[in-house]
């Protein structure tokens, strides 16, 4: 009897990614210590912080789980806030200037994806190579420093609100809906799965892996160009710089989160709690009035404990060791 | 092949040499190619331990913030406590072997990914080099210290020399001994190594550990150069160490590259830039040319491997 309960127990244990414990956690402890941590005006806050590293870590949980990575999303970010901003002062109506700061980047993807597949070199190496030239795009659109934005539709993008809650919230939830179809419900989904778990195999099976692996990158590439605006909206600015390092913290959201570096599965739920736990971790430290590098100090060592735990889980957890 | 790749670098950057040469006519002076090698030491330095890990199929992103902080802390020590330089550099080269031995013993023994965990650690160490000076700015070095970035013997920089000498014990550590020999052979195959009685957790750490004294040794470099130090100014070395190692033919399925590679590499990141600025190009597009030079060094690689497969079949 006790047994069987404590099973029961071990399974739903296992059933929730292990990482959800490690947030409950935080926010427990951020609502006792931090003052203005448990505010609703704190929680749209974490929201409208947290949308930006959420539609980055959707696309990266992708890249991974098909046996790629993508280094270049956090380099997309400023660029397509750059290029926005660029094309509204050159007098482009706001959803055109929207249009080519988030296709640039999914044109880039098409890019990276391409010589990725066709090319036959590391997903680690051509993003490398891409994170350098979408940043210094975005640098020389904007002369190294940052075009300010004046228009109210753009501003509505963060500031706005749709049944009491701020736009970025709906926003992030649209594109989880359409990620969570393709990952969950579409031929695709079981695709990204099938050609990161073994390439070979998935052509035998009749897989069009280069396709796929393509359609991956072009995906993460637009997913980060629609967070880079989101951003831009937020800081009323294009600034070439802003998204530097986001790429890992989005990578590091998607490893904490219970999906393997090496890809072959993958836990779409896993990558937005692991964003949700940077964010809360940046908020709330920064509410207790730590400074940004010593709250960026205790991400990174949260991050590596965060991974310890996934492992261990994956390895057995409370059943121990395999 | 790796001779048939090195050449293939060093057609490269004969071409953009000769390019520059017509384009510019202050490019090819003595003085200029000095310039160009000055810039390129402190790269290449850190490059040269960025290979050691790279070629056992790891990766160190934290050497920019290895960087700073053991610079910064060697920098407090010269001007703020008045130690001398020939104590403070042994003294911040300890700290960076001590980070170094953290990454290691992370990476072998807890078992993260080298990826995360020099991800964690250059949080970790860059929160720590902010917690040690804040915004401060120190500069006013002793003349001294200055001799290795700022003086010249028989007419060529100090550091040039510097670099050299840092090249020749790189390779011949990475070819002509057993610990090179199994850093090569645990990137080509870790298994293999591991049941031939290779001890591969103690030379991966020992790999981290030369990476993060080469960061250290690399912004002593810096610093003595230009004659500052600052919480930020190691930013952009991890990046730009991993792009010279990439150009020069370094392959992240391990086991494949060269330190020669990487001096080339490094020297082409630092033409490339000289380049833009003769040409009168923003420097802001040149991170353009060095994603393209990457991505073209590693597409013609395999191009090149595909051709030397056919003549030897």
């Amino acid at each position: 009897m006790r047994q069987s309960s404590n099973l029961k127990f071990l399974r739903w244990f296992e059933a929730v990614p292990s990482i959800t414990w490690i947030l409950l956690g935080l926010i427990i402890i951020f609502s006792i210590i931090a003052p203005n941590f448990g505010t609703i005006d704190n929680a749209f806050n974490l929201i409208r912080q947290g949308a930006v590293l959420i539609i980055v870590a959707m696309g990266m949980m992708m890249t991974i789980t098909s046996g790629g990575i993508d280094l270049a999303v956090g380099s997309f970010i400023g660029m397509a806030g750059v290029l926005t901003a660029f094309s509204l002062s050159q007098g482009l109506s706001w959803p055109v200037a929207i249009l080519i700061g988030i296709a640039t980047c999914s044109l880039s993807g098409l890019i990276s994806g391409l010589i990725v597949a066709k090319g036959r070199i590391f997903p680690f190496v051509v993003t490398f190579g891409m994170l350098f030239m979408a940043r210094s795009v975005s640098l020389g659109f904007s002369h190294g420093g940052s075009i300010h934005i004046e228009n109210a539709n753009i501003s509505f993008i963060n500031e706005g609100s749709l049944l009491g809650l701020p736009m970025p919230f709906w926003i992030t939830v649209v594109l989880l809906l359409i990620v969570l179809f393709l990952t969950k419900r579409s031929v695709f989904g079981r695709y990204i799965f099938a050609i990161g778990a073994d390439p070979v195999i998935a052509s035998w099976m009749g897989i069009k892996v280069d396709l796929v692996k393509v359609t991956v990158y072009v995906l993460s590439g637009t997913l980060a160009g629609i967070a880079g605006v989101v951003l831009a909206s937020r800081i009323n600015t294009g600034n070439g710089l802003v998204g530097q390092g986001t790429e890992f913290f989005a990578i590091a959201s998607v490893v904490i989160g219970g999906t393997p570096i090496t890809g072959g599965r993958g836990s779409l739920a896993g990558a937005i709690l692991g964003a949700l736990v940077i964010t809360v971790l940046q908020n709330g430290l920064t509410l207790l009035g730590f400074s940004s590098e010593l709250t960026s100090a205790v991400v990174g060592v949260t991050l590596m404990l965060g991974v310890i735990f996934a492992q261990w889980v994956y390895r057995g957890g409370l059943r121990g060791n395999k | 092949m790796r001779f048939i790749t090195t050449l293939s670098r060093l057609a490269v950057l004969l071409v953009l040499v000769i390019i520059m040469s017509f384009l510019s006519k202050s490019f090819f002076t003595v003085d200029n190619l000095l310039n160009i090698l000055r810039q390129a030491a402190p790269i290449f330095i850190i490059a040269a331990g960025q290979i050691v890990v790279i070629l056992a199929r790891g990766i160190d992103l934290s050497m920019d913030a290895v960087a700073s902080l053991t610079g910064v802390v060697m920098a407090t020590l010269m001007v703020d406590n008045h130690i001398p330089f020939y104590l403070a550099m042994p003294l911040s080269l300890g700290l960076g072997l001590i980070l170094g031995f953290v990454n290691g013993i992370i990476v072998t023994k807890i078992k993260l990914p080298p990826f995360v965990t020099t991800f964690g650690t250059w949080l970790l160490f860059k929160g720590l080099t902010v917690l040690w000076i804040d915004g401060r700015v120190i500069s006013g070095f002793e003349e001294g210290f200055r001799f290795f970035g700022a003086r010249r013997v028989a007419n060529i920089p100090v550091i040039i020399l510097i670099a050299i000498l840092v090249y020749i014990i790189f390779w011949i550590v990475l070819k002509h001994t057993t610990f090179g020999r199994k850093i090569y052979a645990i990137g080509a195959n870790p298994d293999a190594s591991r049941v031939s009685g290779i001890k591969i957790d103690r030379i991966m750490i020992i790999a981290f550990i030369i990476s993060a004294l080469m960061a250290t040794f690399g912004s002593q470099m810096y610093i003595s150069r230009i004659n500052s130090a600052k919480a930020d100014f190691g930013e952009g070395f991890a990046l730009d160490a991993i792009a010279a190692t990439l150009i020069g033919g370094t392959s992240f399925e391990g086991g494949v590259g060269t330190i020669e590679g990487t001096v080339i590499g490094a020297l082409i990141i630092q033409l490339l830039r000289n380049a833009m600025n003769l040409l009168g190009v923003a420097a802001y597009w040149q991170g353009l040319a060095t994603g393209v030079v990457i991505i073209i060094a590693v597409l013609g690689d395999t191009y090149l491997k595909k051709i030397a497969k056919k003549y030897e079949s």
